[in-house]
């Protein structure tokens, strides 16, 4: 009897039997989103009561209609800040603890090209079209400065980089940071030409017909997870599954910390998908 | 039963049927062998594949089974259900729907009792789908074994058909080299039955293996070793078989008895003589079968005296049907090879007819003797008339020869007178008739006289010396006249060693050739 007693005292007041959908931005493939998020959403659910339950996508496109319809209760995506995906009024909850992100766009040390002016019709590559700094911001620069490159995708971060490395491409959209991690690895110099301003990774939101206590109850569970050895252990678990540095877990955000993302998007000339 | 069968089964059936058996016990066993490995195989094969399937199914399905998509899941089956050991790939949800997808089970060939022998039964696996800790359904895969099971039926039925025709091969290799090997063997059999029939000269060729050979090869050295004694032994059997058979069918009683007086044989003789079958006779003792010359020595052998020979006795007996017969009996001890006592041999025989033939020559004789008697005296008294007529005939011819001869010799003393006398031709040879018919007549006269002083046991010869050669050429001379007149040449020739001077009976000896040379003239053409 004291078992169930504990037990029940364990989980929230506000569990209820319902399910609430959590989408993810199809980054990366539906099982590695799923391997990553569910033991996260298991444990909210364990600690907050409410039931997230990860609803994949088969693609971008309907993981954007999903956002636009304002199909997903809860969803780890910066869709929302698109100027045709707003509509769904997406509220940030969340966003992940680690730095914000730059954007740069390097070619080699030896490299003769000493200006974005120079790439013009030249060839520039890029990790992959749902890169946020990696293309979008970057190419957007180029965009903007009226510089016509030939775009060429390494399909991820540092695919790219190595066709950096080996001459394939003059020039590169990158994460500031895998970049660095990059070189020192590979003891290659380069240089940057430009390069973003800092932009906060890719925060969860949720919809606003979500009641406030039940945010309350999900974002509390995952501002904890950092500070509870359970919560952490699957941080760092799900982390490793896709190479993710520290610091693990979430901090409280808002729509500022994402107001440059929205700017960046209303003013954007790159077309994301 | 089966000993009985295996004895009368030949060499070659013999190796070729244990041939068989082991060979169909080997590939058997291989094959069952065989069988269970590939089984325990395809056992683990089954698992292993269930194991390997569901492992690359899991992930095929898994992001369609976290989108739901049911379709793609089907599609995503289909293939893999048309494999042919696949009867059934199932995709089911956490809510209990399922995406099942039957395949047609190919027909088994195999027999009902082959797939119960395999066991072989259908394997079954599931894998749920856990993905970060949730389970988005499971994939279940069916194998069935009929394809396995037809595959490992065709290994049998192959099997088989190898272990048929090596089984036919074997059998015709064995029969054709067993044939070839046996075959002095046989040769072998039947010159030893030939051996055995008493073709003692007999020697088989050496031939065939050097097993066989060397056999063939130790016969003919026994055959010369004791072809000689067989043929002795073969020799003796058939004088035994003979004396047997003789001893057997002899019309004389034969029957031996042992030291203790038991009758040891008894031939068809002494069950005609004595009214006793051999079959009762053989194993009583002699006075049980009331033989009372026979045994009656045999307490001297026992004592061991050396003087025991054999006997022969004659015994007076009444058959069964109470006649009178007699019989012989020759007995004598029967020895054994060292020449020691074993027995008593007695030979007797009915004499009956003989003992008749006796008396009856017993009564011949006598009535014989009388009849010689009377008839000695009849001769007695015969001769006795005879010799008186004998003595009367003599003399008369003695008195006659001598009353004629005188006047004849008067007779001839005129006649020769009268030839010296004048006479005409007519007259003298009327004179010359007179004197050679006197002549002959007293010749006669002379024969006769002398006839009857030989009868008379009264002639006599003379001893006077005389000369040989003048006594025959006188006789021959008297003859030459004759001789000639017939046209013949008569000659006297007397051999140089011949004596001269002899003496005796001159006249008489001039008388025997006179008789000679008449006859010779008188038939000589």
């Amino acid at each position: 009897m004291g078992m169930i007693c504990w037990l029940l005292s364990s989980v929230p007041l506000l569990a209820q039997d319902t399910t609430l959908s959590f989408g993810v931005m199809p980054q990366r493939t539906i099982t590695l989103n799923a391997q990553y998020w569910n033991p996260i959403l298991h444990y909210v659910n364990t600690h907050s009561g409410i039931h997230l339950a990860y609803r994949p996508n088969k693609n971008t496109a309907e993981h954007a209609a999903m956002i636009r319809e304002g199909a997903f209760d809860f969803a780890y995506s910066n869709y929302f800040f698109i100027p045709e995906y707003v509509g769904a009024d997406y509220q940030v909850v969340v966003r992940p603890a680690e730095a914000a992100i730059r954007g740069d766009i390097v070619v080699l040390e030896t490299s003769p090209i000493q200006s974005l002016k120079e790439l013009d019709g030249k060839v520039v590559g890029f990790p992959h079209k749902a890169a946020f700094v990696g293309y979008l911001v970057t190419y957007d620069k180029l965009l903007h400065e009226g510089i016509n490159v030939e775009v060429v995708f390494g399909g991820n971060q540092e695919g790219i980089m190595g066709q950096l490395k080996a001459g394939r491409v003059v020039a590169a959209g990158v994460n500031s940071q895998v970049m660095r991690d990059f070189a020192e690895r590979e003891k290659l110099s380069y240089r940057v030409l430009w390069r973003s301003q800092d932009y906060y990774n890719i925060p969860i939101i949720v919809h606003p017909r979500i009641t406030q206590d039940k945010v309350e109850a999900v974002r509390a569970a995952l501002l904890q997870m950092s500070q509870d050895p359970e919560g952490l252990r699957i941080l760092k678990e799900s982390a490793a599954l896709i190479k993710l540095d520290p610091p693990y877990g979430f901090v409280a955000s808002g729509a500022a910390d994402y107001e440059n993302t929205r700017l960046f998007f209303q003013n954007a000339l790159v077309h994301s998908e | 039963v089966l000993s009985g069968l295996w004895r009368r089964i030949s060499l070659s059936s013999r190796i070729t049927l244990s041939g068989s058996l082991v060979l169909i016990l080997v590939i058997a066993t291989l094959l069952y062998s065989v069988i269970q490995e590939e089984v325990e195989r395809l056992r683990a094969e089954f698992t292993r594949k269930i194991t390997s399937d569901l492992a690359i199914l899991v992930p095929t399905l898994t992001e369609q089974a976290m989108l739901g998509d049911y379709s793609t899941i089907r599609q995503l089956l289909t293939p893999y259900a048309e494999r042919s050991e696949v009867e059934r790939v199932v995709w089911r949800d956490p809510q209990g729907y399922e995406v099942a997808i039957d395949s047609k089970i190919p027909q088994s060939t195999a027999p009902a009792w082959f797939r119960r022998l395999m066991q072989l039964q259908a394997y079954e696996g599931w894998q749920e789908i856990h993905v970060g800790g949730v389970n988005y359904g499971k994939v279940g895969v069916l194998l069935h074994p009929t394809p396995t099971l037809n595959k490992i039926w065709q290994i049998v039925v192959e099997g088989l058909r190898s272990l048929g025709i090596g089984l036919v091969v074997m059998l015709v290799v064995i029969l054709l080299v067993l044939r070839q090997a046996l075959r002095p063997l046989r040769r072998l059999a039947a010159d030893v039955q030939r051996f055995g029939e008493g073709d003692y000269a007999l020697r088989t060729p050496l031939e065939g293996p050097p097993e066989i050979s060397s056999s063939l090869q130790a016969f003919n050295r026994m055959a010369s070793r004791i072809a000689s004694p067989l043929a002795a032994l073969h020799e003796n059997e058939a004088k035994v078989r003979l004396l047997a058979a003789a001893v057997e069918q002899s019309n004389d009683a034969i029957l031996t008895c042992d030291l203790d007086g038991v009758i040891i044989t008894w031939n068809k003789g002494a069950e005609r003589l004595f009214g006793l079958r051999a079959e009762e006779a053989v194993g009583t003792t002699v006075g049980a079968a009331h033989i009372q010359h026979l045994g009656v020595t045999i307490d001297e052998q026992r004592v061991g005296q050396p003087s025991y020979h054999a006997s022969e006795a004659e015994e007076q007996r009444t058959n069964n049907a109470g006649e009178t017969f007699y019989v012989s009996w020759s007995t004598a001890p029967l020895l054994d090879a060292q020449g020691e006592a074993i027995g008593e041999i007695g030979i007797a025989r009915d004499i009956t007819p003989l003992k008749r033939v006796q008396e009856l020559l017993s009564r011949s004789n006598e009535e014989l003797e009388i009849r010689v008697q009377e008839r000695t005296s009849e001769l007695a008294r015969a001769k006795e008339v005879a010799e008186a007529a004998s003595r009367a005939k003599s003399e008369f011819l003695a008195n006659m020869s001598h009353e004629i001869r005188t006047p004849m010799n008067g007779v001839l003393g005129m006649t020769d007178l009268l030839l010296h006398t004048e006479l005409d031709p007519r007259q003298r040879h009327f004179v010359q008739t007179v004197q050679s018919s006197g002549t002959a007549l007293l010749k006669v006269l002379n024969a006769i006289l002398d006839f009857a002083k030989i009868e008379a046991g009264k002639l006599e010869l003379e001893t006077v010396d005389f000369r040989l050669a003048e006594a025959v050429e006188d006789v021959v001379q008297l003859f030459a006249e004759r001789a000639h007149a017939k046209g013949l040449e008569i000659a006297c020739n007397i051999e140089p060693a011949v004596p001269d001077a002899l003496r005796g009976d001159s006249g008489r000896l001039q008388q025997i050739l006179s008789n000679l040379l008449g006859n010779a003239l008188k038939f000589t053409a």
